[in-house]
């Protein structure tokens, strides 16, 4: 961090300034004095109430820039805890350019670092570190999720919990040190059931907190839905159906466009990644096999898979590739076409996993089960054709209701992110890194509480996994967790 | 008479009698100034020496060259090893002692040293110059000193509590310490006064030990004093008895509540948690009706009997009922009524690590004015001061012990870096280093800071040898290999030391869990007709048993020790809206100046470290 060492006045613009907009926020803060700002402004700062919104020229060598508000909030009262002026501008790139140019140049502010204000407010003691943890992940939030868990972060809801932990540990390492320093004064089956006692304490809080830890976060974090097929099975007409009626005001993440395409949308309250790989195909081109290689990559970590297969176009090459895969959705396309039964008879889908399947037009763009009036379907087939399920013997659910595909694949995309949430994970990965750790160690300590009968390197063991628990609860020095936080703030938070 | 020293102590206890003597080892003219009303080393509460931590500080002061240990064995009615099922690094001696036969070697050991003189008188007045300190005693004698060392224990505005009773004074039939109030004008206590007490004394002619469970001393405990052999005794071993208080005992003491000093406000001093009065127990503890009760003997000759656990300041027809109510106990009659007394203490936070009272040079305090409790605490104080004031007078560098190495360090650094609210009591768990700081390496730790003060005696030479025999065992322990061959394969069989697949050094052997290391030790060496003694066996053998575990303890902590080192400014954090008000109540008081120093106040919030902690940057 030794570029935040200076605290020089700094400035920066706090919306987003990507593009043109009606309004930008432009933030000073760590000034001497408002009065030393007055050469840009008309209005007289003398006058200036604090917290108070003031409409003002800015001007510059007697030329008006901009016609803005602002709102000044003096030190002791403000979020970096510094004098800070928050300026309401009109919110035109160039103009923000321009108005960041003249207090660099002439206000003697400096640019200000990703993060700097909030580091600030770190600094000054206005955060802790773990509000700035929970900051962070409020505003880099993917989905409400997120939203939510930094506001608890921020308002010290999970923190109240670790501590909760962490009290417990207390009372077991008192358990220890009394069965060592005060084993005479109560008596040593006494001091045997209060060790036994608080530890199964400390391992239930342990326990739930653990379980919030387990699966996978990261497709939590930012979801992505992946769509697999070959060429014509259907993914564009899926991809756009989706992107038309939920596109994101977020935009794309620059992919390597020769892999893949991808949108984002947005499905109650949750920003997913929408991804069409084109990548799993045969392919003798070295190029081509590391489209491949990334296409695997994206579907191993994606939080929901579609395969999309045209029973009259099928390679079963192309199956025989994804045999390691499941998928949460089968969607058989063409199902408006004739022949489509019996094409679909035809098809060896017993190297595919998947929990749901059902047939799908996307000329009508509606979606049903795989068969019309229930003559054929998997069911019939049994054995031959059944896709395989991750759970063994029982096959994959069958899709009964007919209507539009895009509100059912939505509709299924958020059941599933609501039932994967549903424990509200810890999403923090040094909190999750560090209640394994704790977990681990406490493990391998029960394990091992029968076999020591030394209480002294009993406590020693104790107190190594104290210090993860310090970790957990932020009794660890700020310079280790700081670098790691800081690296994820833009400029002008 | 002689009326000029160069060092004056004050205060005859357990502090002021480890000061005198080895303060008198340097070869300086030192007096001992002490109430004539009680001997000297007196044990005016419980009758035993050492204990789970406690034990170390007594060997830790042997191992400088005190008095302590000597006394010990020599009064030793009842040796104990305490913890001895629960590991060596956590196991302490403990020794009963005959009271009268303590105090009188006491008066024997420091009476024969040539340059000390002993005075028994009360002080009046002590005022200090800058040449050195002036004391006038009652009968308006001055003598003059260099140095001075204040170890007056309870005594200084001591009262004395029994039920409604009240009295000034140190201790039953002896008078409180008013002569040094012209001194303390100028020093700075504690704002509350320390309370502590001690249970009635019972006649042992009158008490049924037919319904108590005995415990006898252990001849298998070492004694204290490295120059004597380990397992001979002086005198006579008696055992203890064990029973307990129970709901009779305890309905007396609830319903004579308002009657209780301590509870009806009377008392205004603070006692210490961890030696709790049997009415804080009773009041405290609401479910909890039965708590052990020891009925330790006072002396082979003494008729007095301590009943440990019950210490109160009940009035006396109380204690007579509830005493009464403890099985073997019905016809107990008391002797001497138990009393609490509350005393002026020191604020330890003025104080150097030399025990030197910071802005009047030459001035040191020790012992229990310090504010801590126990014989051995106020020993180890003691000690140091005299070391330290004897080291100053000849000009020569300090002697600081390490907390890492040692329980005295760990408690001076206590003392000094802390205000206390409460009497400081040694246990292990103060000690970071808990499995290297033990009892059967005290010499290996201690004998730098002994070298240091080049007093070049018998003790000296025994303690270079012994180290440089451990040394030796320990470099054959290292570099012999067992080799993996029928005849040794059937020897690991025959003695239960597991298999013997591969060559092994003697090392892996022991540390190998299932065997105790010094007992493996000990057939090994007797086999191979090495010939060392037990204590250097035993040494090396724990050590060998603890090693690994140190190193991961001291790797696993060393990023919290980084943490504790960094630096804090407590005057900002007592203006912080996120501290609560009682844990910013402990930051003023104890002024913190590092985070290691704020995690060591007890009573701190784990909420408050980490927030301070995400603060540091």
């Amino acid at each position: 961090m030794n570029f935040y060492t200076d605290d020089l006045p700094i400035i920066a613009c706090s919306t987003g300034n990507v593009s043109n907009t009606a309004i930008a926020v432009i933030r000073l803060s760590g000034f001497k004095s408002l009065l030393s700002l007055q050469p840009f402004f008309s209005f007289n700062l003398a006058k200036v109430k604090k917290r108070f919104s003031h409409l003002t020229n800015i001007v510059s060598e007697e030329r008006i820039l901009d016609n803005v508000l602002m709102v000044f909030f003096p030190k002791g009262e403000s979020y970096t805890d510094e004098n800070v002026l928050e300026l309401s501008v009109h919110g035109n790139l160039l103009n923000i350019q321009i108005i960041l140019d003249l207090f660099i140049l002439k206000g003697h502010f400096r640019s200000a670092h990703p993060g700097e204000f909030t580091y600030r407010a770190l600094k000054n003691k206005k955060l802790s570190l773990s509000q700035v943890e929970g900051l962070d992940m409020l505003l880099n939030a993917n989905s409400s999720l997120m939203l939510s868990q930094g506001l608890d972060i921020l308002q010290g809801e999970l923190h109240a919990q670790y501590l909760r932990l962490y009290n417990s540990f207390l009372k077991l390492k008192a358990a220890v040190e009394i069965s060592i320093d005060f084993s005479e004064d109560i008596g040593e089956s006494e001091s045997k059931l209060l060790f036994n006692d608080s530890f199964n304490g400390f391992l239930s809080i342990l326990d739930s907190l653990h379980s919030r830890t387990q699966g996978n976060i990261s497709s939590l974090l930012s979801p992505e839905l992946v769509l697999v097929g070959q060429t014509n099975a259907g993914k564009s007409s899926l991809f756009n159906l989706l992107v038309k009626h939920n596109r994101s005001i977020v935009s794309s993440v620059a992919g390597t466009t020769r892999d893949y395409i991808s949108e984002v949308i947005q499905v109650d309250g949750t920003n997913y990644s929408l991804i069409d790989t084109a990548g799993i195909r045969e392919s003798s081109d070295e190029i081509e096999n590391i489209g491949i290689e990334r296409a695997f990559e994206i579907l191993n970590r994606a939080f929901y898979k579609i395969l999309i297969i045209n029973p009259f176009e099928t390679n079963p090459d192309y199956l025989a590739k994804l045999v390691d895969v499941h998928f949460d959705f089968l969607i058989i396309s063409h199902s408006d076409r004739p022949d489509f039964l019996s094409k679909v008879s035809d098809l060896d889908l017993s190297n595919i996993s998947t929990s749901l399947i059902a047939s799908a037009s996307f000329a009508t763009g509606s979606i049903g089960p795989l068969s019309n009036n229930g003559s054929i379907g998997p069911g019939s087939k049994s054995g031959s054709i059944g896709p395989r399920s991750n759970s063994g013997s029982i096959g994959p659910e069958t899709l009964i209701e007919i209507g539009p595909i895009e509100p059912l694949v939505k509709n299924l995309l958020s059941k599933k992110f609501r039932h994967e949430s549903a424990n509200s994970p810890i999403l923090l990965e040094r909190h999750r890194h560090c209640i394994n750790n704790i977990h681990l160690k406490a493990q391998l300590f029960s394990l091992k509480i029968n076999e020591i009968d030394d209480v002294a390197i009993l406590s020693s063991e104790v107190n190594i996994f104290s210090n993860y628990l310090s970790e957990l609860v932020g009794i660890v020095s700020a310079d280790d967790v700081l670098n790691s936080i800081f690296s994820n703030f833009c400029i002008g938070k | 008479m002689k009326n000029n020293f160069d060092i004056l102590i004050i205060g005859g206890g357990h502090a002021g009698s480890e000061a005198a003597w080895i303060a008198s080892q340097f070869g300086l003219s030192v007096a001992l100034i002490s109430s004539p009303d009680s001997q000297l080393a007196s044990a005016p509460c419980n009758p035993a020496i050492g204990g789970v931590g406690k034990g170390q500080v007594v060997r830790e002061i042997d191992a400088l060259g005190g008095l302590m240990g000597i006394l010990a064995d020599r009064a030793g009615i009842q040796f104990r090893t305490l913890n001895e099922s629960k590991g060596f690094a956590v196991q302490s001696t403990r020794v009963q002692i005959d009271k009268d036969i303590y105090a009188e070697n006491a008066e024997l050991f420091l009476g024969k040293l040539e340059n000390l003189t002993i005075i028994r008188k009360m002080v009046e007045t002590v005022d200090h110059h800058k040449s050195g300190f002036e004391l006038t005693t009652v009968d308006n004698v001055k003598y003059f000193s260099k140095k001075i060392i204040v170890t007056t224990g309870t005594f200084l505005n001591g009262k004395l509590h029994t039920g409604e009773e009240q009295n000034s004074g140190g201790r039953v039939g002896c008078a409180k310490s008013a002569g040094l109030n012209s001194l303390f004008r100028e020093i700075r206590t504690t704002p509350n006064r320390f309370k502590t007490g001690t249970p009635p004394r019972l006649d042992k002619n009158t008490i049924n030990y037919s319904v108590m469970e005995p415990q006898l001393s252990d001849p298998l405990t070492r004694n204290f004093h490295s120059l004597n052999t380990s397992f001979d005794r002086e005198l006579i071993q008696l055992p203890c008895y064990l029973t307990r208080t129970n709901s009779d005992t305890l309905s007396i003491i609830r319903s004579n509540k308002e009657r209780s000093p301590i509870f009806n406000g009377q008392i205004k001093g603070v006692g210490p948690r961890y030696c709790p009065s049997i009415e804080d127990k009773a009041y405290r503890y609401t479910d909890k009706d039965v708590h052990h009760v020891f009925v330790e003997p006072e002396g082979l000759n003494l008729d007095t009997i301590y009943p440990n656990g019950v210490s109160t300041s009940l009035p006396k027809d109380v204690q007579e009922s509830f005493i009464r109510t403890i099985k073997g106990l019905e016809n107990a009659k008391i002797l001497i009524h138990g009393y609490a007394v509350e005393y002026d203490v020191v604020d330890t936070s003025q104080l150097a690590r030399t025990m030197e009272y910071v802005s009047i040079p030459g001035l040191y305090f020790a012992g229990q004015v310090c504010g801590t409790s126990g014989y051995e605490e106020a020993a180890g104080q003691g000690i140091m001061a005299g070391i330290n004031a004897s080291l100053s007078f000849l000009n020569r560098k300090e002697l600081i012990l390490d907390r890492n190495d040692s329980y005295i360090g760990v408690m001076i650094e206590d003392l000094v870096t802390n205000k206390r609210d409460e009497p400081y009591r040694l246990f292990t768990a103060r000690s970071e280093n808990r499995l290297y700081v033990r009892e059967d390496n005290t010499i290996s730790r201690i004998r730098k800071y002994r070298r240091e003060l080049a007093l070049f005696s018998k003790l000296d030479l025994y303690q270079e040898n012994f180290l440089e025999e451990v040394e030796l065992l320990e470099k054959l322990v290292e570099s012999t290999m067992i080799y993996s061959n029928v005849e040794s394969k059937k020897y690991f069989q025959d003695n239960n030391y597991g298999p013997l697949d591969i060559n092994i050094s003697f090392k892996e052997l022991l540390k190998r869990p299932n065997n105790s290391p010094v007992d493996v030790l000990e057939r090994e060496t007797l086999r191979f007709g090495i010939s060392f003694s037990s204590d250097v066996i035993r040494t090396v053998a724990i050590a060998v048993k603890y090693e690994g575990y140190i190193d991961r303890a001291v790797i696993e902590s060393e990023k919290i020790n980084k943490l504790g080192k960094k630096k804090l400014n407590w005057e900002l954090l007592i203006e912080s809206k996120n501290i609560s008000f009682e844990c910013k109540l402990r930051i003023k008081n104890t002024k913190p100046e590092t985070f290691a120093q704020l995690q060591r106040i007890e009573g701190i919030r784990p909420a408050t470290l980490a927030y301070v902690a995400g603060n540091i940057i």
